[in-house]
């Protein structure tokens, strides 16, 4: 791809644009692979998304024609999009949306949401992997993002995200369905899943509101008439209490299957639980899965800081942060201010890394 | 760029007793094989592709590549005696190689595929050993291993070999055909095993449940 200024003047940064977009002459979603690089960087290197300028005023992407006047001014050029960075030079082909998913109740492509509290924010996306774009099948992770009245005083956040487990053909509504589930039983359990005082209670707490939404997965699964096992998903949540104006705030995670908890907290993210797929030499697939084999429920607390961030993910996401590339570029992302808005969040979680075509979904609660 | 990666390995007996139309059959297969998985990024990108031939030796012809940038996959010649002794040792020090080496390239790896086809009885040596030092459970980078027999092929020894399922030729097709439904069988399974998601996204050996001109016998177990 070739970057071109729209427009004459001063020197600019090679990423940075006036009105925060960069230009190009093409629109791209994918390089032309036997197009060398002329002055961006090659495939496989991450890219920047360039800072925004919050407040500053869209400049127009058509060159004001200079005085003196050439004999034939520029071709307007209109804007363009930036494509998400991509790592380790992924098949040409990798990602192609090949077709609507011919199933019922098939998942949109993406799913976006997010909100600014006064003392919070709050982002989420749930990407289709580029393997199910390829097939053409639907994705199969689903979130969930709700506000709850305090026990006490306030609101608290609840947010969610689930994996439905890839062999499975029901799993993209049983993922769904675990979310609405949640949302639908969890509020008797709000007071002692955020009582800081008890850990035993809040560990008690957890299990039975995921073993009460696994009974509800069962019984709506009559409904279907097939296997339980069909609907198979992991569930994390995140409540997150918004009352407090003061940092750190008191957040508890817990959840089923390997899906992941994380805290970004000084240029680091931090697992907030052991890692189920184990440092051996070969990779360890095997999950437990809502409703059939809940299995442990993984449990922790949290002290949200104002620099700190929250995510809860699938492992569409966790497994290519384990390469330091992906890693390092997100926590350059999260962890610089501005917070990103609804878009750039979804386009920051939309890299594409060689062999990694699972769903992705990610919510990130910034404690600022 | 840390990758997950499905390792499969293509062991193919090259003995005398294959020259022909079933050495002929192997290798009109290999490069609609390289076509068919080059071309689909889904598969492309997470499986390699290793091809071992051994007769009274064993070699590796095509290193553990990616088949989206390989140019052409190498071509087996018949002739010799059929030694599985020197391709369990081969196999085995090649798999041990092969993950060391994509680990320290930061790299998650999946449990390798074997293919394993044979069309004899094997030289009566210590070959069960080094099987079994090869299947050995607590090896930890022990592949699942599909072994395919036909011609002259020993169906117990077939099944002493397999580790996932076993496949003796029926009768019902030539050599020629029966390696024809072989290599269709092992593009099918690298194609579902790169594409069907298992528990948790990632992938594991999608094994044929069936494959026409063979029988299919159970593994014993390891």
């Amino acid at each position: 791809m070739i970057l071109r200024r729209s427009e004459p003047g001063p020197e600019q940064d090679a990423t940075t644009d006036h009105d925060g977009r960069p230009d190009h002459d093409e629109p791209i979603s994918r390089p032309d692979p036997g197009v060398e690089p002329v002055s961006t960087q090659a495939l496989g290197t991450q890219t920047e998304i360039p800072p925004r300028e919050r407040g500053a005023e869209p400049q127009p992407a058509v060159a004001a024609e200079p005085v003196g006047v050439p004999e034939e001014p520029p071709s307007p050029q209109p804007p363009v999009f930036q494509a998400p960075p991509e790592y380790g030079k992924p098949h040409e082909r990798a990602g192609k949306p090949r077709g609507i998913p011919e199933i019922g109740r098939a998942a949109p492509d993406m799913v976006v949401d997010g909100a600014d509290f006064r003392t919070l924010t709050v982002r989420g996306a749930s990407l289709r992997g580029d393997d199910h774009r390829y097939s053409g099948t639907t994705r199969q992770d689903s979130m969930g993002l709700w506000t709850l009245r305090h026990p006490w005083e306030g609101e608290v956040l609840l947010a969610c995200v689930a994996d439905g487990v890839g062999s499975q053909p029901l799993s993209h509504r049983g993922s769904e369905l675990a979310c609405r589930l949640l949302r639908a039983e969890v509020e008797p359990y709000v007071a002692d899943l955020l009582d800081v005082g008890e850990r035993s209670r809040r560990d008690e707490a957890a299990r039975q509101l995921i073993e009460r939404v696994a009974l509800r997965m069962r019984g709506d699964i009559q409904d279907f008439g097939t296997d339980p096992r069909t609907l198979s998903t992991t569930l994390v949540v995140a409540l997150v209490e918004l009352t407090s104006v003061e940092a750190p705030r008191n957040c508890f995670v817990f959840g089923v299957g390997d899906s992941t908890a994380l805290l970004l907290r000084d240029g680091a993210f931090r697992g907030l639980w052991t890692d189920k797929h184990g440092d051996g030499a070969i990779s360890d697939s095997r999950t437990d899965a809502l409703p059939g084999h809940v299995g442990s429920v993984a449990t922790a607390e949290a002290r949200l800081g104002g620099d700190d961030a929250l995510v809860i993910c699938t492992d569409g996401l966790a497994n290519p942060m384990r390469g330091e590339e992906v890693e390092e570029h997100l926590v350059r992302q999260w962890s610089s201010r501005p917070v990103p808005g609804l878009l750039e969040f979804a386009w920051q979680l939309s890299f594409r890394a060689k062999s990694y075509g699972d769903d992705r979904t990610a919510v990130c609660v910034w404690g600022r | 760029m840390s990758q997950q990666i499905l390792p499969f390995y293509l062991v193919c007996d090259e003995s005398s007793s294959m020259m022909g139309g079933p050495i002929d059959a192997i290798n009109k297969s290999l490069p609609v094989l390289h076509q068919e998985i080059g071309s689909n990024p889904v598969v492309a990108d997470k499986t390699r592709f290793a091809l071992i031939s051994f007769n009274h030796q064993a070699q590796v012809l095509l290193p553990l590549s990616d088949l989206s940038i390989v140019s052409s996959v190498p071509s087996l010649t018949a002739s010799g005696g059929t030694d599985y002794e020197v391709a369990f040792n081969l196999l085995y020090d090649t798999i041990s190689q092969d993950v060391a080496k994509l680990k320290a390239d930061g790299h998650q790896v999946l449990r390798p595929a074997v293919f394993f086809l044979t069309d004899g009885q094997p030289n009566p040596n210590n070959w069960v050993a080094a099987y079994q030092r090869l299947t050995d459970p607590a090896w930890g980078l022990r592949p699942n291993i599909l072994a395919f027999g036909f011609g002259e092929a020993d169906s117990a020894i077939i099944q002493q070999v397999a580790t996932v399922l076993g496949f003796v030729a029926d009768g019902s097709l030539g050599p020629a055909g029966a390696l024809q439904e072989f290599a269709q069988s092992l593009i099918q399974s690298i194609v579902s095993s790169g594409t069907s998601a298992d528990a948790n996204g990632g992938m594991s050996l999608s094994a044929p449940e069936k494959v026409s001109g063979f029988r299919t016998v159970p593994a014993d177990v390891v």
